[in-house]
């Protein structure tokens, strides 16, 4: 496998409350045990959000509905957008 | 640039006559940031600075979890999660460190104005929630400038003393400046009785009050000011002659001061032959040989509550057992009145006050606080004191007494605490004397009781006064009923007095009022045995009590209390002034 490879994905908020600070924690948890670069960003906007940056997750302001796109570039990048992918499936975990 | 000269009526609540330029203060949240700049060769020390702040915060904020832990369930804790992420976040440590590296601001300002960026980023968002967010993120940046501004005061920075400019300034931002550096404030909020003015007395600060907002917000570090402490004037980039004219103001009030101050070493004694002990206010940190020079005898007040101000470390046993030992050792053989901690009021602590209150000072503050909540705290001090007073001439003093229970229960904490101290094989003076004071009107009711367990009265009159007029003495719309002079005052006063010398014990003014030298007559007349002040006014006191005779004091309190208002009392009492005192009448 590529040492840089990109994969991109379409993620889209599921969880009622939007990406709040609790998630917004756990997506800077979750990217924090991979070591590839992850960035979410907006459709309808342009510049990236650091998943490692909680202030740059909330500030993304991606409240219900919103779809955002994972870019994760490095030698796990597969793996880090599967959980981040499946954390947004999840809906946050939340009820 | 400057901004053009005009003079501004402000209110004199510390007197005393500076020029300088002008130190901002920015209000951040409950903050004041200053603004403040760095050298090139120091972007990397403030940079580490900065780093050394968030390693604080986070564990702070670790802590704070922990906690809660206990109350909350995990999901609530989660919160936190966010906030200590929040603190070591790439997008507000790399902004913070762009201003510090490109626009050589000081850690301080550079976390404000990130804080700013991003809270009114969040604030703008059409999203309830996320502009709820603006506040965490000003929650955070407010912690780490606190934690900075522990390490180096913010003042420190600047390079050369300054008047300080500000809306308001809280008691522990007061206490944490550098006198050294500090010519004057000039604040938009408070009054006489205010803490800034307050301590801006005890420590020779000149001071005014009622500074408009719209003047504060056009100064710039360039501006230069005179701050008239005895008129209330503030000139703005005054003329030359202007300023000539205040200097020689500031020389002549120095040397009248200086001549004052060299009667210190005589008795304060009334024409007639009747001792009135002043004693000091004494802050921590304050150096004892201020007091000696002062002529006092031994210190009236000393505040603890200052200690235990900074709310990311509360000082423990051993840590008090020092710094009062300290002061015992430098007052010699002089009495030394500590009083427990008087948190909660507008004295509050964060980390010691458990929640918020919608009327603190009829809230959980004092011994209240110490009996209830904060009994941990209460007996370490309790027990820090216990041992400190083997060093010297110890009292012990218990703030906003309002029943019997309260000297009571703290008497039997004590008797607690000397077993165990016994028991441990520590060392510890018994018998200290343990004094009340007086600041409830129901205190002065019951003080009759209080007076057969107590060793000694302390009237603070700035919460007396407060408490027996109802007015809260920093709102500026009702701070006209704050009247030192009322009859009811008056009342309050020779109650507590009558009590105190049936059970023969003595009794001390310790509030403002002792230092004010138009209601010295009236102290005395009504038969108060000590004044406790800051070193600063001493010699004016001393100067008044020598040249006023006991038994027209006498005579004057007994008029007062037949008069129907202040206004009454205080032209009585003043005209006293004026004739035993002329010298001092404008002072």
């Amino acid at each position: 496998m590529a040492e840089n490879m990109t994969i991109s994905k379409t993620l889209t908020v599921g969880s009622p409350m939007g990406l709040h600070a609790r998630p917004a924690a756990q997506v800077v948890h979750i990217a924090g045990r991979f070591q590839s670069d992850l960035k979410l960003c907006r459709t309808d906007r342009h510049g990236e959000a650091d998943c490692r940056s909680v202030l740059a997750m909330l500030m993304l302001a991606a409240g219900k509905d919103t779809v955002l796109e994972l870019h994760a570039t490095g030698s796990d990048a597969a793996e880090a957008a599967a959980a981040l992918e499946a954390y947004f499936q999840r809906n946050f975990d939340e009820v | 640039m400057q901004i053009p000269s005009r003079t501004i009526q402000a209110t004199p609540v510390a007197p005393g006559i500076a020029i300088g330029r002008v130190m901002l203060l920015h209000s951040s949240g409950s903050r004041n940031v200053p603004v403040t700049t760095i050298e090139p060769e120091e972007v990397s020390a403030e940079i580490s600075r900065f780093h050394a702040a968030l390693d604080i915060t986070k564990k702070q904020l670790h802590d704070l979890r922990e906690q809660l832990k206990s109350q909350l369930n995990e999901k609530e804790a989660d919160i936190f999660d966010a906030h200590i992420l929040l603190v070591d976040d790439r997008t507000m440590t790399t902004e913070v460190e762009k201003n510090i590296t490109t626009e050589r601001f000081g850690a301080e300002y550079s976390v404000h104005l990130a804080v700013e960026k991003f809270s009114a980023a969040f604030a703008a968002v059409p999203d309830e929630y996320l502009q709820e967010r603006a506040m965490d993120v000003k929650d955070v940046g407010a912690r780490i400038i606190g934690n900075l501004s522990d390490r180096i005061p913010a003042q420190q920075l600047h390079d050369e003393p300054r008047i300080i400019a500000t809306s308001t300034l809280t008691p522990s931002e007061t206490v944490g400046l550098d006198r050294e550096r500090v010519l004057a404030f000039a604040v938009e909020t408070g009054s006489t009785t205010s803490h800034t003015a307050i301590l801006a007395r005890s420590l020779q600060i000149p001071a005014v009050v009622g500074v408009p907002k719209d003047v504060l917000d056009a100064l710039t570090i360039a501006d230069q000011l005179v701050v008239d402490g005895f008129s209330g004037k503030v000139i703005i980039n005054p003329d030359g002659a202007t300023l000539d004219a205040y200097r020689l103001k500031q020389q002549q009030a120095k040397k009248f001061y200086n001549q004052l101050s060299e009667d210190n070493d005589l008795l304060p004694v009334t024409r007639d032959g009747f001792v009135i002990e002043l004693a000091a206010n004494v802050d921590v940190g304050d150096d004892y040989s201020t007091v000696r020079n002062a002529g006092a005898a031994g210190v009236g007040l000393f505040r603890t509550e200052f200690i235990f101000m900074d709310p990311a470390r509360l000082p423990g046993e051993n840590e008090q057992f020092e710094i009062y030992k300290k002061l015992l050792i430098a007052a010699g053989n002089n009495p030394v009145t500590i009083r427990t901690m008087d948190i909660g009021g507008d004295k509050l602590s964060n980390a010691i006050v458990r929640s918020e209150e919608q009327n603190p000072f009829l809230g959980l503050r004092g011994i209240r606080l110490c009996l209830r909540e904060r009994r941990d705290l209460f007996e370490t001090q309790l027990r820090a004191l216990m041992r400190a007073g083997v060093h010297g001439n110890l009292q012990i003093m218990i703030p906003m007494v309002s029943c019997m229970d309260e000297i009571l229960e703290t008497k039997k904490i004590i008797a607690e605490l000397q077993q165990q101290l016994t028991g441990e094989n520590i060392p510890f003076a018994a018998n200290i004397p343990l004094g009340v004071m007086i600041e409830t009107p129901a205190a002065v009711m019951i003080s009759g009781h209080l007076a057969a367990e107590a060793d000694f009265f302390s009237i603070g009159t700035n919460d007396l006064i407060q408490y027996t007029i109802a007015t809260d003495r920093s709102n500026e719309r009702v701070g006209h009923l704050y009247r030192p002079g009322h009859p009811a005052v008056l009342q309050m006063i020779k109650l507590t007095v009558a009590n105190a010398m049936s059970h023969n014990i003595p009794v001390t003014v310790c509030g403002q009022t002792a230092e004010d030298i138009s209601m010295t007559p009236l102290l005395i007349g009504l038969g108060v045995n000590e004044l406790s002040m800051p070193p600063g006014p001493m010699p004016l006191l001393r100067r008044t009590i020598r040249q006023l005779a006991m038994a027209e004091c006498v005579e004057l309190a007994e008029q007062a209390l037949k008069c129907k208002s202040a206004a009454e009392v205080m032209e009585l009492s003043r005209r006293m002034i004026r004739r035993c005192v002329p010298e001092l009448a404008d002072v």
